[in-house]
């Protein structure tokens, strides 16, 4: 393209080049039509193989019967009930599991953190052995370990470890403690009839603490004084509970369930399977090394003059680490804590491999079953997405909150 | 022994285990914890029959490789010692510790009951490590390193040649397909792998995330938090049945290339965030002193800010490799015989059924060693450079 005027009004080639807006546009524009050019390349070789086997991309297969049969499960599902809802319980197991392992492991993490950097020559080793093993190895192996070469090498069901075993007259073995290679049983209160009544006995409880925490809370905003408002509530609601689990006498509204030992299993109590337990354990031990690291690594980096300073105001050790040290070490523990915080609850989908059902074995199993895999690792990626941006919401907004304000 | 170590013996004692009655009280409880973990557990670990190790030791290696190919695999392993043996020559004057302790561990194999093949190899790879420690010296310094940082680069292509082989199954090294690898050898190769490459794509990916292009900033964001969002297995499963969909059906990779992609898709997405931690340890100035020179957008990033970031990742790269090897065991849950797949294959052996937990002991043993020891290493590297990471808590 040759133009004959050199100072027209339009541009020439070469001076459109030279100049880094267009540039950057068209750099752009060849990297959009590269990507939109590969993927419409993918997704209409997906379409055209899908469509050799007979099965458009839907997700119709989500409302029919998945047959699939679930051992462990926190809503009410058969082998009739449709795959969204098996995918339900997967999330469920996956999302109380998570829970349970983010606040187990936060206290076992801080207490290994304690060890670590303990005085003590050989509990901190200890410690520090503990967490360089278990970074050490594989999650998927510790899994295996604790689910194959513990939990399976337990006795049978007829040599079971029991503890505090008693055998009634009729010949029934009950104990506080069942643990074989089917699982742990233990004894756990259940409700029993008059504990219809006891509910509101508990509800007003709450709403008696709740009144107390509040009457405290306004009375110390305008005296000044520092008020125990958790512990009191906390009293009164137990007080409260005890004195309307006398009055009911001899109906007690829970009664401990123990489990019995039957020919080929135990039943009744609080069953926990070793599945369940394995990748619970197995998680737990994991991850509190990970929260010991990033916890040791916090209150080792607030300066030593905080301490001193805060022991030479005559504060006493335990008041100066919870009020000096702890909120300085919280600021700088807790990036890497959402790190992996967000991680447990990606780490709950290797539940696969030792058979737990949480999200991504269902997944796999309806997967299995239907044949539909690139609707299910959409949905499913979708899903581990949605909680991954949730978890780090939140901990971007706790973050914030604890982080200082330099003006 | 005279009495000043005794005392300080004590002194230490003192000092570190009982230095108050809380703290006796404590010492006293975790040894008696200690020592009834050991009654329980450690103890009866040594009565268990271990001779599953011994009979499986070639599947746990290298999985199904052909037995009378096995010397390709020492030959890798030669080339390890001596380039391994060269680089600590060239960062060490005398023969350090851990050097010496790799060679005796090595000769203690020798007393194993290995094959003849296994031993003669094993006496060649002390020798060339000897030989590597004390040849690199012979070069001048700038010789060294690039002799030293080639042969590192060349091992991954190097294993492939060997491993994979060239010629057809009558020639001398006949091809072997990926079907047939497995154990500890395929573990490594896919963790090398995954690491070279995720380590350019990675950089690509974190330079995007920078750029002012916004869309390109858009897609290579939305790739990385998309990966970082999910857990590996599912990128394992678009890998394992979706890529084959979206390929033409000429070209149906192996489950070892499908496993590949997933693994370096996933690791570029993290390599891209530990280079983005990189790129803000970078002050400001060093981009206005560039601009101030009057150089390029390109040339800035090429001659300034890209070799100062290079040098921050090498431990990161070093230590990544470690998170790499661990996360290349979820290759077993789509099949791959990796060494956890080779654990579950032989716990499907009706003889050895009732010996699983040695065998998954045995494995977090080697997973342990190598893994502790790359960290180790990989300090050491951070020591040697002057480097000193963020999330160090050391203080």
């Amino acid at each position: 393209m040759k133009s004959s005027l050199p100072d027209s009004r339009i541009p020439s080639l070469k001076s459109m080049l030279e100049d880094d807006r267009f540039r950057n546009f068209l750099w752009q524009f060849i990297f959009f039509i590269l990507i939109v050019f590969l993927l419409g390349k993918a997704s209409s070789q997906v379409i055209s193989a899908l469509r050799t086997r007979g099965m458009m991309p839907s997700f119709k297969f989500l409302t029919l019967s998945s047959g699939i049969v679930v051992g462990e499960k926190l809503i009410e599902f058969d082998s009739s009930s449709s795959n969204l809802k098996a995918l339900m319980v997967g999330l469920l197991n996956t999302i109380s599991i998570s829970l349970l392992v983010i606040v187990f492991s936060s206290i076992f993490g801080l207490f290994v953190a304690i060890c670590r950097i303990s005085s003590n020559w050989l509990v901190s080793n200890i410690a520090k052995a503990y967490i360089e093993i278990i970074r050490n190895i594989p999650l998927l192996l510790l899994l295996l370990v604790w689910y194959r070469a513990f939990f399976l090498q337990m006795p049978g069901i007829k040599n079971a470890i029991m503890l505090g075993k008693t055998v009634s007259n009729e010949g029934v073995t009950k104990a506080s403690l069942i643990l074989s290679n089917r699982g742990l049983f233990l004894a756990w209160p259940t409700p029993t009839e008059p504990f219809v009544m006891y509910r509101f006995i508990l509800l007003g409880a709450t709403v008696a603490a709740l009144l107390v925490w509040i009457f405290l809370r306004v009375r110390s905003g305008k005296t000044g004084k520092k008020a125990l408002g958790f512990l009191w509530a906390t009293l009164a609601f137990l007080a409260i509970a005890a004195a309307g689990w006398l009055s009911m006498g001899a109906n007690h509204p829970l009664r401990l369930d123990f489990p019995r030992l039957g020919k080929f299993n135990a039943n009744g109590g609080l069953y926990i399977s070793s599945e369940w337990f394995s990748l619970f354990s197995g998680l737990v031990l994991y991850t509190s090394a990970f929260v010991a690291e990033a916890f040791r690594a916090g209150i080792q980096g607030v300066p030593k003059g905080q301490m001193e300073a805060a022991r030479a105001l005559g504060l006493g050790h335990l008041r100066s680490l919870r009020l000096i040290v702890i909120p300085q070490a919280k600021i700088v523990a807790i990036p890497p804590l959402t790190s992996i915080f967000l991680g447990i609850a990606k780490n709950t989908s290797l539940g696969v491999a030792i058979g737990f059902p949480d999200l991504f074995s269902i997944t796999g199993t309806i997967i299995n079953q239907t044949g539909r895999a690139l609707e299910m690792i959409i949905l499913v990626m979708a899903i581990y997405l949605l909680m991954s941006t949730a978890t780090s919401l939140f901990m971007n907004w706790y973050n914030k909150r604890v982080q200082l304000i330099e003006h | 022994m005279d009495s000043k170590a005794k005392n300080s013996a004590f002194f230490w004692l003192r000092k570190n285990l009982f230095s108050s009655w809380l703290n006796t009280l404590l010492t006293i409880g975790v040894v008696w914890c200690v020592a009834a973990v050991a009654l329980k557990a450690i103890f009866p670990m040594f009565s268990m029959d271990w001779s599953v190790i011994g009979d499986n030791l070639k599947l746990i290696m290298t999985g199904s490789y052909p037995a009378d190919q096995l010397w390709r695999v020492w030959l890798c392993i030669s080339y390890i010692s001596l380039f391994g043996g060269s680089s600590f020559g060239y960062g060490y004057r005398k023969l350090p510790i851990v050097f010496i302790s790799i060679l005796i561990f090595q000769f203690l194999l020798l007393f194993l009951p290995f094959s003849l093949l296994s031993k003669a190899f094993l006496c060649i790879n002390i020798a060339l490590a000897l030989l590597g420690f004390y040849l690199i010296r012979l070069f001048p310094k700038s010789t060294q390193t690039g002799i030293i940082i080639g042969a590192w680069l060349l091992l991954l292509p190097f294993t492939f040649l060997v491993i994979y082989g060239f010629t057809d199954p009558s020639g001398f090294m006949p091809k072997i397909t990926t079907n047939y690898w497995g154990g500890l050898l395929l573990s490594m190769i896919i963790s090398l792998t995954s690491i070279l490459f995720s380590f350019p794509i990675g950089l690509l990916l974190a330079i995007g995330r920078r750029s002012n292009l916004k869309l390109i900033k858009l897609i290579c964001t939305a790739f990385i938090e998309l990966v970082r969002g999910v857990p590996l297995i599912t990128i394992l499963f678009i890998g394992y049945l979706i890529i084959p969909l979206a390929l033409p059906s000429s070209l149906n990779p192996s489950v070892f290339i499908r496993a590949m992609i997933g693994i370096i898709a996933f690791h570029s997405a993290y390599m891209a965030e530990n280079f983005r931690g990189g790129f803000q340890g970078i002050p400001r100035t060093q981009y206005e002193a560039a601009m101030s020179l009057n150089l390029s957008k390109p040339k800035t990033m090429i001659l300034i800010i890209l070799p100062q970031v290079l040098k921050r990742m090498i431990p990161v790269l070093v230590s990544s490799f470690t998170g790499t090897l661990k996360d290349t065991s979820l290759i077993s849950i789509i099949g791959l015989l990796d060494l956890i797949g080779i654990s579950s294959a032989i716990a499907s052996n009706p003889k050895y059924m009732t010996s699983n937990s040695q065998v998954l002991l045995f494995m977090a043993l080697i997973y342990f060693i190598l893994c502790y020891s790359i960290s180790g290493a990989s300090n050491k590297i951070e020591k040697a450079l002057g480097i000193t990471t963020k999330q160090a808590g050391k203080s």
